[in-house]
């Protein structure tokens, strides 16, 4: 198949506008993931969120649905878990496996299209309607808005959460509302990546642009950069290939620019 | 510094008692600290001097007693109150400029992105010059030595112009040399702007030359006074409620005894 003739397609354009949504907002995401020492939760998210999708799946309903409801309660429910980082990480593994159970059990359950569950798991973004396309769309949008306005007390909170707390803003207030942004980006990018991959493009991009750069400003703008090129490159290639999925090629870019990049930059961020 | 009755205190509290986790911390503590004082919040750990500095900031509420900041009840938000905290998230600091950190000081609060203007950067400019650190305005932060760092945090709690300065444990990770630096600093500023500063640390003795008052707190009660008048054996002793000596050489006092 002739490589750009591919962009003509709808099914592609669909993808690609989706999944670069999807990317702008992880790479954002996980700049304050990664500052606010959260990765695991943002590991455990997605895998909250099959419980959901594969729930959603039994009942009939668009696995989506599921998704926003299982990850946006977790997020509340992780907001009460305490500043303490070991116990913190012990409550929200506690949760994720709960679910892995919980949705293992939908799974086996069902009796329709395993296609669907498969689906979940490893990302649709080549089948990804219209409709879809919009809800990602503007639900990226809403978020990236909200980061925006989050932005400056995000950012103190993160690094002086006494100080901020003093200063008058709404730490645990802040916190939860950054932990539902979380949840509703992690949502998104399950249709592009699947469950278990969404780290790849929620902790990969701002891991990789921490290699080189420093500033919070000139990480998130590396790290969106990052992930398109991920997603695109992504897209394109399954496509062209006709086999093989998106999210294998965006796992495996996203693995080797940062096995890369670690390796050349030394990885100044990560001595100590 | 005795409080004159024309001026208002800076910190106020009459008959005031914390529990924290339903253990008391403090039993009718009275607390008068006039404007303008240079102030040592002392004491053994879990005394409760963390925990004071959270009332005062308004993020804690005492279990009875009135309680005065600024002649008002303390709230969070308070512009007339500089804070300098113990806890970093070093992970996000490092990542930052020095300039950056003092600006969260002036508009990290605020919501929006907020895009530089000359007006924000003539302020942190004139707040670096306080602390002399305009010469690393532009350095990232954990390229700063530990002295360096606190003058920035210092510069933080100054950029709004507080009336109360409020300092959890800013000498805690320096060596002598650069605790004297960050000391003169402090006292410089507590009298060139007439502002009172409550400084929370574990050595009395570099501060003993600047300092106006001591707040000692240890088991569940407190004394405040003139250094010489609180760190004695007589004070002390009667704090604790076991045997403590307060020795003295070089100009210097430590106390000796029960779990200090």
């Amino acid at each position: 198949m002739e490589f750009w003739h591919l962009l003509s397609y709808p099914f592609l354009q669909n993808a690609l506008w989706a999944a670069s949504a999807v990317a702008v907002c992880s790479a954002v995401v996980g700049y304050f993931l990664l500052g606010r020492g959260l990765t695991f939760a943002g590991h455990a998210f997605p895998n909250i969120g099959f419980a959901g999708a594969s729930g959603a799946v039994l009942v009939g309903a668009p696995p989506v649905f599921g998704l926003f409801a299982f990850t946006m309660a977790a997020a509340v429910a992780f907001s009460f878990l305490g500043r303490e980082a070991r116990d913190r990480d012990l409550g929200v593994g506690v949760v994720m496996t709960f679910c892995l159970g919980l949705g293992l059990f939908f799974m086996t359950q069902y009796a329709g299209y395993a296609g669907r569950v498969y689906g979940i798991l490893f990302g649709t973004i080549l089948g990804i309607s219209p409709l879809e396309v919009a809800v990602t769309l503007g639900t990226s949008v809403g978020t990236l808005a909200c980061l925006g306005f989050l932005f400056r007390p995000l950012l103190f909170s993160t690094a002086a959460p006494e100080a901020a707390e003093a200063r008058g803003v709404p730490v645990r207030l802040l916190s939860t509302v950054f932990l539902l942004l979380v949840a509703v980006t992690v949502s998104l990018a399950v249709q592009v990546t699947g469950s278990l991959l969404v780290f790849t493009l929620l902790v990969g991009p701002t891991a990789t642009a921490r290699c080189w750069l420093r500033r919070p400003w000139a990480v998130m703008v590396l790290a969106v950069g990052l992930g398109e090129a991920y997603v695109v490159a992504g897209i394109l290639l399954a496509a062209w290939t006709g086999t093989i999925p998106v999210s294998f090629f965006v796992a495996a870019l996203a693995f080797l620019v940062f096995v890369t990049s670690r390796w050349l930059a030394g990885g100044h961020r990560w001595k100590r | 510094m005795i409080p004159s009755d024309r001026s208002e205190p800076s910190i106020q509290l009459t008959h005031v008692s914390i529990r924290l986790g339903g253990r008391s911390i403090q039993e009718d503590m009275n607390v008068s600290l006039a404007p303008g004082t240079f102030a040592a919040l002392l004491g053994p750990n879990g005394a409760g001097k963390s925990t004071l500095l959270k009332l005062l900031l308004g993020l804690l509420k005492p279990s009875s007693g009135e309680f005065r900041v600024l002649g008002r009840l303390p709230r969070t938000g308070n512009r007339d109150v500089g804070y300098l905290p113990q806890f970093l998230n070093m992970d996000s600091m490092n990542a930052l400029r020095a300039r950056d950190v003092v600006g969260f000081g002036l508009d990290g609060h605020r919501w929006g992105f907020g895009f530089p203007n000359r007006t924000r950067e003539q302020k942190l400019d004139q707040i670096l010059d306080e602390v002399d650190a305009r010469s690393f305005s532009r350095a990232s932060f954990d390229q700063l030595s530990g002295g360096e760092r606190q003058r920035l945090l210092l510069a933080q709690a100054l950029v709004s112009d507080p009336k109360l300065l409020l300092l959890d444990e800013p000498l805690a990770s320096l060596d002598i040399a650069h605790a004297q630096e960050v000391i003169g600093l402090i006292a410089r500023i507590c009298r060139t702007r007439g502002i009172t500063v409550l400084l929370v640390t574990h050595d009395v003795n570099p501060l003993l030359p600047h300092i106006d008052q001591v707040l000692y707190l240890a088991n569940g009660r407190s004394a405040l006074g003139r250094p010489d008048e609180v760190i004695t054996t007589e004070v002390l002793t009667q704090l604790y409620g076991s045997r403590v000596e307060v020795v003295s050489a070089l100009n210097r006092r430590f106390v000796v005894g029960a779990e200090v």
